[in-house]
This record gives structure tokens, C-alpha cells and sequence, in this order.
């Protein structure tokens, strides 16, 4: 693999594990609101002697010197970082409620970033079984399953995913929502993998150590896992660096229009809304910065996804 | 009374107004000419002033067609329009109205006394479904209205109205000799659409119908047969044109302005104001803010009579002590502050300022605290769980969901402040954003919510305005929608009103209306939060713009707008 693709391979892990512990990480809960910080700009940070410190405004609006501690503890618990109260370090400003943005954008990231990487994986394994039992039996089921996967691939899956929404129960637990979310994302988006699987399956078992194997008896599951499942390992590699990305921007994209996990659940997708704003846009440039997450996210993806591409044989 | 987006109600497009601003601080002689270019957020959706119920369509039908009287926004006294007198009877039962001679529609034919009759009869009439009857009918009968003479009409009420002759304000005279035909074969809502020609529609208005580009923009022109004129004699409007132009959304709105591409944008938010405020600083145009209006958002709990197997927080919503307390711990000011960056007032009561004496000014307005709210929490039967949940007597954890409009950010902002209000109670709250249409369906139709974050728009500041709001049988009860009284101050509610609306005596009225705002603030089936303030962004260079907090804040005096050659802005070809 190509040093770019281990170094994106290296900084999605990094991101992925942040996420993991956002409660950790994040100096702040998401959703508290620092009412006298409206639209603060991010924290200036300076180094004087052996300690990092904050210049930020106090609950009375004036400059103050904070030094920054390192796993300061919490009403919550421990957290990596943070200020002592009423020291505030907010990373990349806050929002019009007053809500620290990197700790939402952490937090967002545990949002948004599984839920791509759950969805994807669940849409490549549906897929792939799929594609296997299409490309290897063909006749009657290659056809009801390629028709199938037609269908899918025309439907309109953000008016599904709104339909979903509405179709729940006000009251829905968040992460029940969520989780729904992603099965519905990855269950209709099962037909591109099964199309590129059903391909390459067509292709492996005419080779001729298949059909060889098959010659000496050998039984379909045996071929199945043997001989043509390896077989389409690169492309669903390829597939899933290229659609993980994708899924995150589906995720996003609901919770852009605000109707995602709802209100107090930060995910990237929130995060950016604001931005549709003339006035956040022209005067609050701190609320762009977790366009940057996406940025390096689909950046990272798409490096991996090139590296895999060189890096692994032809079928 | 309408929603912001929704289809208003019953009320008529009456101008009052409390906050004036003076547009010019000296007077410029008045020009003729030129074209005023106005932003909207959406197109009319009909330019038939019968049915013109949305804002947008209300701008625009407002301009094209005149009323027998309205109210002068400065003394909230009523003025004529079509009317040259009119005289309300001792016992407030008759009024006869005198029409001016010589009036005559925008396309040159005559309008006479049968245009009037022909106008009560389509409103009165339950058939066409006119957003105007409820307000015409008295006493539950339709207002009789008959010719007195030639030029004269004789409008009959069952019993004393408390409108009076301003009842007749929002309705706009229709020619028959255009819609008779309509009208009797059943056809009148479906008559006057965006797709009309210009020469199929008319009115007394100032303006008359140029051009419709469908989506983009409608062009009225001058009407040459106002009636109107100037104190020298000089016909109005001045104008020779009023273009509107729409914008997708409200940040639209404000590109197409700051671009040059509007004279005239209002009903913006605090965020658009600081954007435009700024621009102003390069650009030849003021930036106003009028102060409250006449909206009001508002948290409102769902009472409608639940079965007993209904979800917890609909019992826990039935007790007054209950909803007292989420009041209590609601910060109002924190409201104001972060949703409306200050441009707004706290509410106590429904009534705004704008209304002006009829805001009771004595309701308590008790400061956000959380010890008050704990108490009365207490002594509801509620208790709090060893993690410093609240729990019922049942021991069900207290949480609710709040839906909001998800469109619209200062809904979701000011339901994540209540959500964050009520944490330190041990209150769950989870703030569920909709899609607007979906929201006013589980709210009127499906009464399926707990609470929800919404606003409404009073059509003016008479106690009148509430009436679809608070009554009984009020389409727009939105706590109880279940058109009967449940609980005994929702008849005391149905009395006071409906005896307010029934007399002449001012006092009477202010008496009644301000114990229907005590009840209210006890009892609180929706708990108001703030009244944002009427913003309106206008060229430097436009003359006598008058703007006023209540009705269309700036085109209410559209035949008296001109553009000044004192100005830079230079009027349009």
C-alpha cells in the first residue's frame, strides 16, 4: 500500500477512536449551553514556560488567563483537557446557544462517522451474499435479484429516510432512531455491491482451477468460499473505502435538514446547518470548521481507496 | 389568527399600528414615478382577495383592492376608504354607510352600492367558505346587509358588536360584473389564480395587476381610477409600479436586497438585521426595528382529552401545577438573548405590546427560578428518584418530547433552552424537529404530540383576534381542539369572550380581556415566551414610509410611498 494510504489508513483509525471517546475527549457535554458565551470565537492558546494557557472571557465578558489542565476532573469525570471554572476553552468557538462546537463536533463525529461505517458494511455484506447467490447460480434467481437491485438503486432513499422518520414515535430513543437509520440505509443500499459481487462471480467460476475443483467434485459451498468469495475481497475493499464515505454524507445530509437524531444529538450533519445562515457565514467563521472533519474524512477515504485500488491484484 | 406559514384565520386585514418610526426627519416634496421593488419570502398562492389568507397573498390583494373603511394606523381610529360616512345607531345595532361618488374599479367600470351587496353576500354565504364570516356573523346570525338609497347601505347586526363599523376594515369590495358568474356557479375559489390575465382582475385599489412571471415576480401598476389623492390635489399613488420579487427563504431574501435587487424587505430575523444592518453602513438604506409586534411564540402542552391508556405526559399536562412549574424554570430572557440576540420582549401573557392597552399590565412576570419551580413540582405529587430524576407517584420518570418547526432555527433554539432549563429539574426533555406540515397535522388533526414550540400571529390587536384562539369552538384552540370546554376556566374563557365581543363599552371589554389574560397566565395551556421585534430594511431614498409594527409594516400606506430625487436611489425606468 502506498505511504499516503497508510497514513489516511492511520488518521481515519486516530479520528475513529477520538470519536469512540468522546466523553473523554470533549472537554464539554454537547449540549450544555455556556449562556454568556454566545458565538464566542475559538479560544486563543499560548505556551508560557512549561504551560499551555487560555485567554478567554469570563461569565462577565472580561479577558482572563486560564491555564489549561490536562485530565481535569468533572462533575462527569475525568476529561482530557479543559479549564478550571469558570475558564472556558472552547477549540473552535461556540454556537448561538452558546455550546462548545469542538465538543459537539467530537460527539458528532460518533454520529456520523459510525453510522457511514455501520451502513456500509451492512449494505456490502447484504450485497455481496446477494451477488454471490446471483453470479454463482444464475437462471431464475440471477434475474429476480438484478431486476431487484434495479428497483433499489432507483429509489429515492432521501424520501424513504423521511418517511422513516415520520413514521416513528415522537418519543423514539435516539440511539433506537439511529440504529434504524443505518439499517435502512444499508439494507437499500445493498444493490451497487451486488451488481459489482454478481460480476466478478461471473467471471471467477469460469476460471479454470474452478472449474477444475468442480471436476473433481467439489460441493458449491466449497467453491463459494474457497475459490470465489476470495475473489471479490479488493472490490468490496474498494467498495467500502468509496461508499463509507458516502453514507456519512447521507447521515449528514438528513440531520443538515434537521431531520436527523434530533435536537440535543450533535452530528456533523447539524453542526453544518447553521452555515445556510448569510450571517453565521459571514460573521461566525469559526462554525465552517467542522466542514473540516468532512474534508478530511472524504480525503482520507478516498486516498485508501486509491491505494487499494494499486495495491491489491486484478480479480 | 394564523400560523407563520400557515393559512391565516378569520381575522381582516385591519392596519393598526402602536410603534411608529418616522422614516425621514425632514420632509421631502412628494415625486411621482418610479418602481419599488419588494422582497418576499413566498408567491401568493391566490390574488382572489376572498380567500387571500397568507401573508404574501394578503401583500399583494392588499394593493389591488380597497375596503369601505380602514383603521389609520397612527390614531387607530377608523378613516374611509370606499366610504364617504357612515353612522352607527344608539344602540349599536345598524350601521349605514354612505359610498363616495364617482368610484370606479381599475379597469374603468363603475362600483356601486350592488358591488357592496354582492361583496357581503359572497362572504356571508357558508358556501364560498370565506375566512370573513366568522367575523361578520353577530349574535350567531350573518350580518343583513341592504341598500338605504341610491348610494347608501344599511348593515344590520342581531345584537351590539364590539367591532363596530370596523368589522368592514379587511374586506375588499369584488366587481360582480367579474365574478357574478364565478360566484354563482361555484367556481369563486378557483377564480383570480396566479394563472389570471392581467385584464380579468380588478379592484379599488391603488395598484392594478401589470405581470405575473409565476415563482418570480408580479408587477402591479398604477391604477389610473384610485379615487385617492394627495392634501395638493395630486392623484395617487405615486408610484408608477410595485414589483415583487421572491426569494427562496428568508436569507434569500436578504442576498437580493443587499444586492440591489430590492428597495423593501421586512419580516426578517435578528440574524438577517445585524446582516443588513451592516450593508447599511456601504449602502444607501436604513435598517428599522419597530419593537414587538404582534407574535408571539409559545411552549404549548397537548390537553386535548386523553383516554386513560394516554402516554404519561398527557396526565402530568392536565395538572395546572405541573405546567406552572415548566414555566417557572423557563428562562424568558435567556430566550430573547440567544434566539433573538435581544431584538425581542419576554412574555408573561399572550398579549404583546404591540397591542397596547389591551396587554394587561398588572399579569405577575416572575423571573426564571428553579427553587419555585421545584416547589411547585413538590407539592403536584412529584418527587425526585436517588439519580435526581423526577418521578411521579407512580415512580415513571417525568420526560416529554417538544416538536418544533425544523425549518425554522428559532423553534429548535428555543426548544433546546427549555430542554436545558428543565435539566436541572430532572426533567427529560427531547426536542423532536419536523417538518413543518407534519407539525401542524399531529397538532390540529392528529393531536398527537406532548408539547410543542410554535407561534402565533394575532391579525390585529382587538381582543377580536383572539377569539378562534381561545374559544370553545375556536378552529385554532391548539391545546384543546376538541371544540368543548374540559375544564371550568375554559367556559369561564368562552364567557368573558364571547360578552366582550358583545358590547360597545371599551372598559367593559379591557375588564373582561384582562381577566381572560389572568386566567390564562394561571392556568397556562400554552406558556408564552417572547414577541420578536418587526424588522424592516427600506432605500434611504423612498418618501413617507411609515412604518408600523402591526399589519404590513411598510406597504399599508403604499399609494403615499414615493421615491425621492434627494436621494441617490434614482427612481427605476
Amino acid at each position: 500500500m502506498r505511504i499516503a494510504a497508510r497514513a489516511s489508513l492511520i488518521a481515519l483509525l486516530v479520528l475513529h477512536v477520538l470519536a469512540a471517546m468522546a466523553g473523554f475527549v470533549a472537554p464539554y457535554d454537547p449540549t450544555r449551553q455556556h449562556r454568556q458565551h454566545q458565538w464566542a470565537p475559538p479560544t486563543p492558546l499560548r505556551i508560557e514556560g512549561l504551560r499551555l494557557v487560555a485567554y478567554g472571557r469570563d461569565d462577565g465578558g472580561a479577558l482572563t488567563r486560564y491555564p489549561v489542565k490536562l485530565f481535569p476532573r468533572g462533575h462527569d469525570g475525568r476529561r482530557l483537557f479543559g479549564a478550571g471554572e469558570p475558564g472556558k476553552v472552547f477549540l473552535m468557538g461556540t454556537d448561538g446557544l452558546g455550546r462548545d462546537q469542538f465538543s459537539r463536533w467530537i460527539y458528532g463525529a460518533r454520529t456520523s462517522l459510525f453510522s457511514g461505517l455501520a451502513a456500509a458494511l451492512l449494505s456490502a455484506i447484504l450485497g455481496a451474499g446477494l451477488g454471490l447467490a446471483a453470479g454463482f447460480y444464475g437462471g431464475r434467481a440471477d434475474r429476480l435479484t438484478m431486476r431487484a437491485a434495479e428497483l433499489f438503486l432507483a429509489l429515492p432513499w432521501m424520501y424513504l429516510l423521511l418517511a422513516m422518520r415520520a413514521f416513528f414515535p415522537l418519543n423514539a430513543d435516539p440511539r433506537t432512531l439511529f440504529l434504524a437509520l443505518l439499517a435502512l440505509l444499508g439494507a437499500i443500499g445493498w444493490a451497487r455491491p451486488a451488481r459489482l459481487v454478481r460480476g466478478i462471480v461471473l467471471s471467477a467460476k469460469e476460471r479454470e482451477f474452478v472449474l477444475a475443483a468442480r471436476g473433481f467434485g467439489a460441493p458449491d459451498s466449497y467453491l463459494i468460499w474457497h475459490h470465489i468469495a476470495p475473489a471479490t475481497i479488493p472490490t468490496l475493499a474498494t467498495y467500502l473505502s468509496l461508499a463509507i464515505p458516502q453514507y456519512v454524507l447521507a447521515e449528514a445530509s438528513l440531520s443538515f435538514l434537521g431531520l436527523g437524531l434530533g435536537g440535543s444529538v450533535p452530528s456533523w450533519g447539524s453542526l453544518l446547518a447553521s452555515l445556510s445562515q448569510i450571517e453565521v457565514l459571514e460573521s461566525y467563521w469559526w462554525m465552517t470548521l467542522p466542514a473540516a472533519g468532512f474534508a478530511l474524512v472524504f480525503g482520507c477515504y478516498n486516498e485508501l481507496a486509491r491505494g487499494l485500488r494499486i495495491g491489491m491484484p486484478a480479480p | 389568527m394564523n400560523f407563520f406559514g400557515l393559512p391565516a384565520r378569520t381575522t381582516p386585514a385591519v392596519f393598526l399600528t402602536v410603534v411608529f418610526v418616522a422614516a425621514a426627519s425632514q420632509p421631502v416634496p412628494a415625486t411621482s414615478g418610479g418602481r419599488l421593488v419588494v422582497a418576499q419570502r413566498s408567491e401568493p398562492k391566490t390574488l382572489n382577495p376572498v380567500f387571500a389568507i397568507d401573508e404574501p397573498s394578503r401583500a399583494v390583494t392588499g394593493l389591488m383592492g380597497a375596503p369601505l373603511v380602514r383603521l389609520n394606523p397612527k390614531s387607530l381610529a377608523t378613516e374611509g376608504v370606499l366610504a364617504e360616512s357612515w353612522k352607527t345607531s344608539t344602540d349599536g345595532r345598524e350601521i349605514t354607510v354612505r359610498l363616495r361618488r364617482g368610484l370606479k374599479f381599475s379597469d374603468g367600470s363603475p362600483l356601486t352600492a350592488g358591488d357592496v351587496l354582492f361583496t357581503f353576500d359572497v362572504h356571508i354565504n357558508p358556501k364560498t367558505a370565506s375566512p370573513q364570516r366568522e367575523l361578520l356573523t353577530v349574535g350567531g346570525q350573518p350580518v343583513q346587509v341592504a341598500l338605504a338609497g341610491p348610494d347608501e347601505l344599511r348593515f344590520t347586526l342581531a345584537e351590539p358588536y364590539a367591532l363596530g363599523e370596523k368589522m368592514l376594515a379587511g374586506i375588499s369590495i369584488l366587481p360582480a360584473k367579474h365574478l357574478a358568474e364565478a360566484y354563482r356557479g361555484g367556481r369563486l375559489a378557483a377564480t383570480w389564480g396566479l394563472g389570471t390575465a392581467s385584464a380579468g382582475i380588478a379592484g379599488a385599489g391603488p395598484f392594478r395587476l401589470k405581470s405575473i412571471q409565476p415563482g418570480e415576480r408580479i408587477v402591479l401598476e398604477r391604477n389610473p381610477h384610485y379615487s385617492k389623492r394627495d392634501p395638493a390635489g395630486r392623484p395617487l399613488p405615486y408610484l408608477d409600479e410595485v414589483e415583487f420579487v421572491f426569494a427562496a427563504n428568508e436569507d434569500a431574501m436578504t442576498a437580493r436586497f443587499t444586492a440591489g435587487e430590492a428597495d423593501l424587505v421586512a419580516g426578517f430575523g435578528p440574524g438577517s438585521y445585524s446582516v443588513l444592518t451592516r450593508a447599511g453602513e456601504r449602502m444607501k438604506h436604513r435598517v428599522l426595528d419597530l419593537g414587538a409586534g404582534l407574535d408571539y411564540t409559545f411552549l404549548l402542552f397537548n390537553l386535548n382529552p386523553a383516554p386513560e391508556t394516554a402516554a404519561a405526559p398527557r396526565k402530568w399536562f392536565q395538572r395546572q401545577a405541573f405546567r406552572q412549574a415548566i414555566s417557572a424554570a423557563i428562562d424568558r430572557q435567556a430566550i430573547v438573548k440567544l434566539v433573538y440576540r435581544g431584538r425581542a420582549t419576554p412574555l408573561w401573557g399572550h398579549v404583546t405590546p404591540a397591542r397596547g392597552h389591551w396587554m394587561d399590565e398588572s399579569l405577575p412576570r416572575p423571573p426564571g427560578s428553579a427553587s419555585r419551580s421545584r416547589e411547585l413540582l413538590r407539592r403536584a405529587g412529584f418527587r425526585w428518584d436517588s439519580r435526581g430524576l423526577l418521578v411521579d407517584e407512580n415512580a415513571v420518570a417525568v420526560e416529554f418530547t417538544i416538536v418544533a418547526n425544523a425549518a425554522n432555527p428559532v423553534y429548535t433554539q428555543t426548544a433546546a433552552i427549555i430542554e436545558e432549563d428543565l435539566k436541572p429539574l430532572g426533567i427529560k426533555v427531547q426536542v423532536v424537529p419536523l417538518e413543518f406540515r407534519s407539525l401542524v397535522d399531529r397538532v390540529t388533526n392528529r393531536r398527537d404530540f406532548d408539547a410543542a414550540v410554535m407561534a402565533l400571529r394575532p391579525g390585529e390587536a382587538d381582543p377580536v383576534a383572539d377569539m378562534n384562539v381561545l374559544m370553545s369552538a375556536g378552529s385554532t384552540r391548539l391545546w384543546n381542539m376538541s371544540g368543548k370546554p374540559v375544564f371550568a376556566w375554559e367556559g369561564e374563557i368562552d364567557g368573558l369572550m364571547r360578552r366582550q365581543i358583545g358590547t360597545t363599552g371599551a372598559a367593559q371589554r379591557k375588564s373582561d380581556f384582562d381577566q381572560v389574560q389572568r386566567i390564562l397566565a394561571g392556568q397556562l395551556p400554552f406558556i408564552p415566551l417572547a414577541s420578536p421585534n418587526v424588522l424592516v430594511a427600506a432605500r434611504e431614498a423612498l418618501g413617507n414610509l411609515r412604518p408600523g409594527a402591526i399589519g404590513h409594516p411598510v406597504l399599508w400606506n403604499a399609494d403615499e410611498i414615493f421615491w425621492s430625487h434627494a436621494g441617490n436611489q434614482a427612481p427605476r425606468p
